[in-house]
């Protein structure tokens, strides 16, 4: 989030590949558009794929609601043997999931690039 | 003439309000030109805070009011928040990351208690929740 950027709308874009889907978002993931974005997660998890890559390179402010829905979406991912990841974090939204601790807890890569590469490989370095 | 350092908005207590909190907020930050982390983490905190007390001040929703105040000063950032909803100290949750595993939820005082450096609580005698944030600009860089 830079002080002279303009809010972006809320978007939430899937794309499937391979038995994987990945997910871009725009704009923000808080409050005001978590059930938006659940509702659409949810859809995707009616019939799970067996990789689920988040790439949030395009969200420009996260709140602890939009933590606590990524996380409710890992559980049920682990649930149905989903394999989730999440991509591009921007330097303010790592800082929250090292402050929360979940970087401990998500697989992380840098890009979607190389999640989508550790996917397809089943393996990866966690980060 | 000299900026304004004291800025105050009057919201609707609901969830709908947050982004044109935050709106207010970068608008406040950005006059006073603060530093990009700085300004990040107080947006953070004010939107936690704010979203706390729509959540645990008014459960049972309805017309009721967050004021917000916040205060520049040259080596902090002062963050007011009062509410006339249900006694609530946002300070006794004892929420936060778990050693093993990981929760659901719970996760923004914590996150306020990690980004501000004073937070403190009182309830008023005219029943008013009274949260005050600080951000001490100096040591910013290193938290």
């Amino acid at each position: 989030m830079s002080q002279e950027q303009a809010v972006q709308a809320f978007t939430f874009n899937p794309k499937s590949l391979d038995g994987m889907v990945s997910v871009t978002m725009t704009g923000s993931l808080s409050e005001d558009n978590n059930n938006k974005a659940k509702d659409e997660f949810l859809k995707i998890l009616k019939d799970p794929p067996k990789k689920l890559v988040v790439d949030l390179s395009r969200i420009d402010y996260i709140s602890s609601s939009g933590i606590a829905l990524l996380v409710s979406i890992l559980c049920r991912c682990r649930q149905m043997n989903c394999a989730m990841s999440i991509c591009g974090l921007r330097t303010d939204t790592h800082e929250l999931f090292r402050l929360t601790r979940l970087n401990q807890v998500f697989e992380i890569f840098e890009n979607l690039a190389a999640a989508i590469k550790a996917a397809r490989q089943d393996t990866g370095p966690k980060g | 003439m000299p900026v304004e350092t004291r800025h105050h908005l009057t919201l609707p207590a609901v969830s709908g309000s947050l982004e044109e909190l935050r709106g207010f907020c970068k608008k406040v930050l950005n006059i006073h030109h603060l530093d990009d982390r700085i300004y990040r983490q107080v947006v953070l905190a004010l939107d936690e805070a704010a979203a706390n007390i729509v959540e645990h001040g008014y459960p049972e929703g309805g017309l009721q009011k967050i004021e917000v105040g916040i205060d520049i000063q040259p080596d902090r950032v002062v963050i007011e928040l009062r509410d006339t909803g249900i006694p609530f100290n946002p300070l006794s949750l004892h929420q936060g990351p778990k050693e093993k595993g990981f929760s659901k939820r719970g996760y923004g005082i914590h996150l306020i208690r990690q980004i501000m450096d004073e937070i403190g609580y009182r309830r008023s005698d005219h029943g008013e929740n009274i949260l005050t944030m600080t951000k001490r600009i100096q040591e910013a860089v290193s938290k």
